[in-house]
Order: structure tokens, then sequence, then C-alpha cells
């Protein structure tokens, strides 16, 4: 067996928000710290907000999706400047194992660029894990590959993980090959199977982690916290169901510890759960809080405690307001809530399982007990007519007074509504008669013959026009809203050539006033 | 049509201060307070576009409305404007601290307790939840949210890509096959 590891150093992927620290990384920490090995964590997504400021920091998340290999040559300059800098300092600490985290598909091309750059100039073994190296790679025409599988072969790491990284990367930095879910360049991919019970997992760390360096929107730091994985939803257009088949949680009284572990370690008394559902199982959620203030009654401060995470909303029998109301008692104060579409048709097909007069109820409820919604919506849906577009922009206006004391606090609409591979929807394709055109990004480029109104013009349209209202009306909006109209500019524009030539015969056709393709 | 409540916590002294609500010097409504806690909810339907509301507290009489003991005032009638609701959601503080408190010849910028005799008048806008919206995320500075001063243009550059867009949907299909 080989040897363990003595230094790792722990990175993880770019570009991200970065209001807080990225959970894989305090996971990472927690199993070294777990095992006494001596690691550094390294954050490339913050380093680079820091290396380059925030208006630079923008302009290449624009196209850090889609694009990070033909940047501008400012850009790419920079880029080029920072990750000399970065792999500098990881070869001065001379590891002999780096572990990668990818979060999603979104963060590959920050990845790819850094391992190109760390490879040939460092000799640790390197591994990577997360979300973002389980799915194929993001705009590549064969989506049979995984991203690590695609990473390996071009021998740019030595191993990934699928599956529970809990499990792997503790045994693998034992030195443990063979383990179920690690994976090499050749030979059939496995996943680690599924843990039944959560609670006995080494905790994250966030005591090496620079927590104060983070933008937190309210200047205190914002550390992430897991209570369960899985989904108890299957929303047709997540593919959570397919990677994580059984919805396990931890108990309450678990989680508050970890909470208590985590303010003796650092003091942060802000949290953000990275659940897909904080209330996925409502006695877990009541469990935490009846935890959480019997804390607070040891630990005074602990009662200044504020949390939040993504909560589905449900019908009234299951939300009484006592609910509501311990939520604000126990500092959840902020949730991030997908209603995804104000039409009730185009949910109930999604799969999302509660009316509008729910959403009413909701609204009322947080209204009273001061809590702050983010609302997640998706336009151009495959079953979304325009009067269900219609039903979304009139909600919109509808729980506009809301905004006046952040009961609505904002809204998120990144791009149109995307078919992603392993979600439901994927496999309705065939009886919505929904096809890829044929064009590089599959997710976005697709038409669907049940709906023939749902032109990919017309999603594109119906993204811009909500996001515009939405501004109009005075709904807060992230702050990377002007790189999603950057993206699906591109995106549509790509969408445009491929359909009908080229880019000049296209503004011929349009006539210079519209001549935004050049 | 919206509706503004409007807050007051008042204390008798030989009877209650009365008020009056005029908008663009209408006078849309009198009240006279009864108790100590109480609101007053008035309706607004206005065309769009800049508006002044007043609120008049008047009928005070010195001696009758203010009692003194050994030059010290023992008992008072005023009134402090607490609240402002706009259909049922409270607005942010900085509403009712945007007014300006006028009497004799005083102005008091944010002045909510009115015992002398006077006008609380507040300048503001129609349709008004878009106003308040405004008025406050002016004031809003956060890290990850779009700011006040960029939405103007991106809201500009989208109605560009929305016009485009119709306009690409006009381009004939022999062109593909150029």
């Amino acid at each position: 067996m080989p040897q363990r590891f003595q230094k790792v150093y722990l990175v993880n992927s770019a570009q991200s928000q970065f209001t807080r620290p990225p959970a894989g990384l305090a996971f990472m920490a927690g199993v070294c710290e777990h095992q006494d090995i001596d690691h550094k964590i390294l954050d490339l997504n913050l380093e680079f907000l820091k290396f380059a400021h925030e208006t630079t920091w923008r302009s290449v998340y624009s196209h850090a999706a889609y694009d990070l290999s033909c940047l501008p040559k400012d850009l790419e300059d920079k880029v080029n400047q920072y990750l000399d800098l970065i792999i500098e300092k990881i070869t001065a600490y001379a590891p002999d194992c780096v572990a990668l985290h990818v979060l999603t598909y979104l963060n590959q091309q920050w990845a790819l660029r850094f391992l190109q750059r760390l490879r040939s100039c460092c000799d640790a073994t390197i591994i990577a894990g997360g979300p973002g190296i389980s799915v194929p790679r993001y705009l590549d025409q064969d989506q049979s590959t995984s991203f690590g599988r695609y990473l390996a072969v071009n021998d740019l790491l030595d191993f990934y993980a699928f599956g529970e990284g809990d499990i792997i990367f503790s045994r693998f930095l034992q030195g443990h090959r063979d383990d179920a879910g690690l994976n090499t360049a050749t030979g059939p991919e496995t996943w680690q199977p599924q843990l039944e019970d959560l609670s006995n997992l080494p905790p994250p760390s966030y005591k090496n982690i620079a927590i104060s360096d983070y933008y937190s929107p309210n200047q205190t730091p914002v550390l992430s916290i897991t209570g369960s994985r899985g989904c108890v939803r299957r929303c047709t257009f997540c593919d959570v169901g397919h990677y994580w088949k059984k919805y396990r949680f931890r108990s309450g009284k678990d989680l508050a510890h970890e909470i208590l572990k985590h303010w003796q370690d650092t003091r942060a008394l802000n949290y953000w759960f990275t659940d897909s559902l904080i209330n996925g199982s409502l006695k877990q959620f009541h469990d935490l809080q009846t935890h959480l203030i019997e804390l607070s009654m040891r630990w005074p401060e602990l009662s200044n405690i504020k949390y939040s995470g993504a909560f589905i909303i449900r019908p009234k029998g299951s939300h009484p307001e006592k609910m509501f109301q311990m939520m604000r008692d126990t500092g959840c104060n902020h949730i991030h809530v997908g209603i995804e579409s104000g039409s009730e048709s185009v949910r109930n097909h999604m799969g999302k399982k509660f009316s509008n007069a729910d959403i009413d109820y909701h609204f009322e409820m947080c209204e009273k007990y001061q809590i702050q919604n983010w609302m997640l919506m998706i336009v151009g849906y495959p079953t979304e007519t325009e009067k269900d577009f219609q039903d979304s922009v009139e909600m919109l206006s509808k729980y506009q007074k809301y905004i006046i004391n952040n009961t609505a606090f904002g809204l998120q609409l990144a791009r149109p509504a995307s078919i992603l591979p392993n979600t439901p929807i994927h496999q309705m394709m065939e009886d919505l008669g929904i096809e890829h055109t044929g064009h590089v990004d599959q997710s976005q480029q697709w038409t669907v013959a049940t709906n023939t109104d749902l032109t990919i013009n017309e999603r594109y349209r119906r993204w811009s026009e909500l996001t515009r209202i939405a501004m109009e009306l005075g709904y807060n909006l992230p702050a990377e809203v002007e790189a999603y109209l950057s993206m699906n500019k591109k995106s549509w524009q790509d969408h445009l050539t491929h359909n009908n030539g080229n880019t000049k015969k296209i503004n011929i056709a349009l006539g210079s006033k519209y001549d935004i393709l050049s | 049509m919206n509706v503004l409540r409007f807050c007051f916590k008042s204390e008798n002294c030989n009877g209650w201060p009365q008020i009056r609500f005029i908008i663009d010097n209408d006078v849309h409504a009198e009240h006279a307070i009864t108790q100590s806690f109480e609101y007053f909810d008035l309706s607004i339907d206005l065309l769009p576009g800049n508006h002044c509301l007043d609120i008049e507290r008047y009928g005070k009489r010195i001696p009758d409305n203010i009692v003194y003991r050994d030059g010290q005032i023992l008992q008072d009638q005023i009134t402090t404007l607490t609240d402002i609701y706009l259909d049922n959601i409270k607005l942010p503080d900085m509403i009712k601290y945007s007014g300006i408190f006028k009497y004799d010849d005083h102005d008091v910028p944010g002045g909510l307790s009115w015992g002398p005799n006077g006008i609380w008048s507040l300048q503001f806008e129609t349709p008004l939840l878009n106003w308040v919206i405004e008025t406050k995320q002016k004031q809003q500075h956060v890290i990850d949210l779009l700011d006040y001063e960029s939405r103007a243009s991106l809201i500009q550059k989208l109605e560009e890509f929305e016009q485009t867009i119709k306009n690409a949907s006009t381009i004939p299909k022999s062109l593909s096959s150029q």
C-alpha cells in the first residue's frame, strides 16, 4: 500500500460567489485535520478576486463558464500572471498531494487551466472531486465522458472521485487506492456507494481558512454547513436525484453541535446550509431549531446566530405559522426559494407541488416573521406558453410590495431553461419532442415540437424581458447579472450563426442598426 | 390605488391632538385622535408624478393643552408619527425620517413628534411602490447585488437585446441555405 501523504495542498476551483468560503475546502481541511496531516488551503476564486480586483474578476467571470479559452488579450494576460503566482506558491510548499475541488460545471474551465499549468511543474499526486468532476465536460460534444475522465486521460491528474468524497478522500490520504469511486484514466468508472448515516463523518474545519477575507454582505463571515444529501423532490430540471438517489439527513442535534464547534473555532455567527433543501425533512428542521434554542441557553451568544439555505414551499397544512415563528426565533432570516414560475401548470410539470395560494401564504408568513426570500426563477421551460410566461410577469408585480421590507429580497434568473443530462426532463425529451439543434451548447440549444412557439429566440427574449421587468419593478438582482447577459448574448449569437450561416450574412440581413454580432 | 397607514402615539391633555391630511394642497381627510395608539388609513389614488403630503397638526391651544408646574411641562398634548405602512407593509424608517416638520419659524428635518401646531411635509412620487423601492435602493450598497447606478444602463442593454432578437426572428429562411 502506498504511504500516506505528509503535505497536502487543498484547492478550490474558480469562479463562483465570493461571499463565503467554499464548503469543499472546509470539508477537505476537516479530513486532513482529523488525520493530523500538514496542509495548506487555497481558494482560486478568492485569490483571483484579491489579485485582479472586482472589475476584472467580473469581466473574466462573464467568460468563465463558457469560453475561458478565448479571453481578450488583457484578461488572458491577467489570468496567466495570476496562475503563475499560484503555481509558484503551491510548488514552494512542495506538497506530495494536491486535492482540487470542482463544485459545478461552471468551475470546469478554471480547473482545466489550473491543472494544465500545475501538472508540468509539480510532482505531487493530483486528485480531484466534487460534482463538477462527475458531470460531462461543459460544451463538449462527447457528453458520455465525465470531466474527471477527460482530465485523467489528458494526464492532468492522477485520480478523481465519484460519490461520497468523505469516505474516498479520507482513505485516499491514508494510502488506499482501490476504493470504489476512486477513478483513474483507465478502467470502468466506479462510484462510492451512498452512505446511509451521515452522522459519523469528520466535521468540516474552518480553522485555517481566512474567513474574514470573504465579502459577506453584512461584513460578518458566513460558513457553510451540510445537513443532508439528496433531495425529497424530483424536480424535472434538476440532476440531484441522479447523483444522490436517496435522501439522507443528519440529526438536528448533530447539526446544532457542528454550529457550536464552528462558533468555538471561529466565532462565526452566520451559516449557510448547502443542502438541496433546508426544510427537506421537517422533523430535522424542527429538531435543529429546538437544539439551537437549547444551546443558546448555555452559550447566550448563540442566540445571535443567523442561518439560511434553500427552502421548498409547501401547503399551509405542512407549514403551520408556528414553523415560521420558530424560523425567526432561531435566526433563519433568509431563504432561497425555488418558485421557478408564476404558472401553476408549469410548476406542476416541474414537480414542485405547491400552488399559487401556497406562495401567497408563504409570503404572508415571511412578511410577518421578517424572513427574506431570494426567489429562484426559470423561464423558457419546455411546456411554458406565452400565457404561462405572462403569469410569471404578473407574479413579480403581485409580490413587488414585498420588496419594501426585503421579504422579497431579490431574484435569480441566470439563463433560459436548460435541459441538463441526467435530469427527469432529459428523460422526457422524446415524449415532449425536444431535440438538440446540434450546437455544442446542448443544454441551451433545443427545440420542442409540442410547444412550437417556444423557439430558441423566444426563450432568450423571455429571459431578457423577465430580467428587465424584475429590475424595473425594483427586485434586487445578483451583481453577476451583467455577466449573465454577456453569456446569454454569446450563446444566442452562436445559435444564430449555427443556424443561419456566418455573422456577416446575418448582419446584412439585420441591417447595420442591429449590428451587435460583429 | 394604495392605502397608506399612519400610526400615531399620542398624549391627551384636556383633549386629544387633531390632524388633517393634505395632498398637493387638497385636504383629503381630517382625523381627531381619541386614544394613545391608533392609526389612520389614507387612500391614495394619484396620477403618476411628484406630490406633496402634508399632515397638519392643529387646534392646540396654550395654555389649555399644556400644563406646567415649576417651569416644567407636566402634561402636553402631543402626537408622534411612529410608523407608516403601504398596503399593509411597513415602510423603511428612512421614508418617515425624510419628512420635515415645520412650525412657527422652525424646520425640523426628520421631526416626528409634533408638540406645537405645525405641518409635517413629505415629498413623494407616484407610483408610490416604485418610489419607495427606489428611495430604499439608492441607499443600499450590498457587495453581491447589482448596484442602483448600474440598473438604468443594464435595462437599456436588455431592451436592445430583446429588440435584436425580434429582428433576428425575421431573418429569411433562405439565408441558411446560402
